[in-house]
């Protein structure tokens, strides 16, 4: 009873003008993102970092979430009238969205998509709701031993599942661990691998890693790869708009399906991409008739949209509840979280309570404007992807550098945001993941203090994490993952990769 | 034998894993520090790191990334990173508004955007935009500009 006086409390508060329009901007922004390919809901978020400098905590975060949220409906509108997936997540909606427009149902798949993905978001923010209490409670027992597992736990499942290659990603994990000891200890007070530069005393700014990574990477590799605008397929006009009753039913149990599997892939690290994924395979898989697949079938719409956006709640659960965030857009809110003095973790949804509650009211909020705003405005965000990226990307790459230099206004920032942008693109280039190496530098700090904490009041040193119940059952976990996820490979069950 | 990229870049790790080893290595004790010191967690990273991009090497695991075309190559990125390490050698000299219209006009015509005035006039736009935004709204001091012109100004 008490979550219900607190969510109605929160959706006062979103109700001031303020908030409002936070939320009405990310959701425009959101989708307007999710239109343009290349660029990622984590590398706005990311770009957004300064704005939220002078913006109260409740309207940034408002504002952050509903990029988020928009996003995933965006990528779904080009997915399936240009052939275009904006995001990642949505390459699986273009397969048959695309097809289902080519028999002139194009308006048909749109709106299955968007009452699938408000279903899906609503239903994980439910979902949100009732797990993080008791989990947060859960999270009351754990000691440095236990976070440590569970950080290490967190770190091999969001580095092996979304690589082609679970090397790779544990390679970019260690080596954003190692860039992250950079800077002064926080135990002893002496200075590590600084070379005397004073600027990297302080270590390397989190969101200067976020921004170059994400935000400039993208910017860098579409201008290094495209030599002539981009173009999809022909674009088709949208058909019929009402899907009849055979198609609603069609769809409904693919709804309530890929809502379970977009939840619990989101919660278990691993993002909307994936969870689209399984979503179509799983639909594929029990359909009486998966020659269809491919050749626009509702069904593969209806789920994959469904799952994608219900990632996002799942997601958020491990982020506000334990501080682990598992995918892109999580590690950004992280950093943004701590930026404003907010530590995720147990105490953040009673401490915090009505920022909390405002926050996920806000999400609410976020998905009826969507539905309301993107049904009748397909046409108008359709256009969007006329706009030239030549011309937007270089102001985004702008846009990134003067952000940098908001932080503490020296010109090393900028200097090391670009750096990361390059870096960035060398390991798309090679097949590293830029996530893994974005999660060990932001969680480094803290495995760092936890590994050192807990040693140091072990009697019994390295045995600590294997004596404590829940600390072994994390460790286990994460052997248990990399076992299967080898032989998996072995035998040629590779994780779908775009 | 040809050298495969995973070698390289096993190698470059496995230099990289070194250097913070010995880095590590040469860090002052501190009276005190309990369990895991400061020192010792570094060094444990590097050595897992020097195994890993063994292991690298000698796997040749499958999952190379992605395929770049020559002229991404040889041509695109030299081309786009050349203008962001201008950029930052140039912005204190030249200022925020002067560098960054010239660096989004270098951009456009890269990219093969011909039309001179289309150019100059979105170049100005969201030069102008961004600095307003940062500057007015965000308070971020941007420098305005050259630095010459200031200097000279403040001669005057």
């Amino acid at each position: 009873m008490e979550m219900i006086s607190l969510l109605f409390n929160g959706f006062a508060q979103c109700m001031s003008l303020a908030n409002l329009f936070a939320c009405l901007t990310g959701c425009v922004l959101g989708t307007i993102i999710g239109i343009l390919p290349g660029i990622g809901p984590s590398a706005t978020v990311a770009l957004l970092i300064p704005v939220a400098f002078v913006i109260n905590p409740t309207s940034a975060l408002i504002l952050m979430l509903g990029v988020y949220a928009g996003a995933m409906y965006g990528g779904a509108l080009t997915s399936i009238l240009v052939n275009i997936p904006g995001e990642a997540s949505s390459v699986m909606t273009a397969v048959d969205g695309y097809q289902m427009a080519k028999q002139g149902r194009g308006g048909v798949a749109l709106v299955i998509a968007q009452v699938g993905s408000f279903i899906g978001g609503t239903i994980s923010i439910l979902g949100l709701m009732l797990v993080a209490k008791p989990l947060s409670e859960f999270g009351l027992r754990f000691g440095p031993a236990e976070y440590f597992s569970l950080m290490v736990f967190a770190l091999v499942l969001s580095s092996t599942m979304v690589s082609e290659s679970p090397l790779r990603g544990i390679i970019g994990v260690v080596v954003g661990l190692l860039l992250a000891t950079i800077g002064t200890d926080l135990q002893t007070g002496i200075p590590r691998f600084t070379f005397g530069i004073p600027e990297l005393m302080d270590s390397i700014d989190d969101v200067i890693v976020i921004i170059g990574i994400f935000g400039v990477n993208e910017v860098i590799w579409y201008l290094g790869t495209n030599f002539s605008r981009a173009t999809g397929d022909e674009m088709l006009h949208a058909g019929r708009w009402n899907p009849n009753v055979r198609e609603w039913l069609d769809s409904a149990w693919p709804v309530v399906r890929g809502t379970f599997v977009g939840f619990f892939t989101g919660v278990l690290a691993a993002g909307a991409t994936l969870g689209s994924f399984l979503a179509y395979g799983l639909e594929k898989r029990i359909s009486k008739t998966p020659e269809r697949f491919g050749k626009g079938a509702i069904e593969a719409v209806a789920s994959c949209e469904t799952a994608n956006n219900s990632s996002t709640g799942g997601a958020l659960i491990p982020l506000l509840t334990l501080g682990i965030p598992t995918s892109g857009t999580t590690t950004v809110l992280l950093t943004v979280l701590l930026m404003f003095g907010l530590r995720p973790g147990p105490n953040l949804m009673t401490e915090q309570a009505v920022l909390m509650w405002t926050v996920i009211a806000s999400m609410y909020i976020a998905n009826v404007l969507l539905l309301i705003l993107n049904l009748p405005l397909v046409g108008l965000f359709i256009r969007i992807l006329e706009v030239p990226l030549t011309f937007l990307m270089p102001g985004i790459l702008v846009f990134a550098c003067v952000g940098a230099l908001a932080l503490n206004n020296i010109l090393t920032d900028v200097a090391l945001v670009l750096a990361f942008g390059v870096l960035g693109v060398a390991m798309r280039w090679t097949g590293f993941p830029t996530i893994s190496i974005v999660l060990g530098m932001v969680l480094g700090e803290r495995i760092e203090q936890s590994l050192r904490q807990a040693l140091a009041i072990a009697p019994d040193g390295f045995m600590t994490f294997f004596t404590k119940p829940i600390s072994l059952t994390f460790i286990v976990l994460t052997v248990l993952i990399l076992v299967v996820d080898t032989i998996a490979r072995r035998h040629g069950h590779k994780v779908d990769e775009v | 034998m040809e050298i495969s990229r995973d070698r390289v870049i096993g190698i470059i790790l496995l230099l990289m894993a070194i250097a913070f080893a010995i880095g590590a290595w040469r860090l002052p004790e501190v009276a005190g520090d309990e369990g895991m010191g400061a020192k010792l967690y570094p060094v444990g990273l590097a050595a897992v790191l020097a195994v890993l991009s063994i292991i690298l090497m000698v796997a040749n695991a499958k999952g190379g990334g992605v395929k770049l075309s020559e002229k991404a190559l040889a041509k695109g990125f030299p081309q786009i990173i050349g203008i962001c390490i201008l950029y930052v050698i140039l912005l204190p000299i030249l200022g925020f508004i002067l560098c960054t219209i010239g660096m989004m006009l270098t951009c456009f015509w890269l990219k093969g955007e011909r039309k001179w005035w289309l150019n100059l006039v979105i170049a100005v736009g969201l030069t102008v935009g961004i600095y307003l935004l940062f500057s007015t709204l965000l308070n971020v001091p941007l420098q305005l500009m050259p630095s010459f012109l200031s200097g000279l100004m403040r001669t005057l």
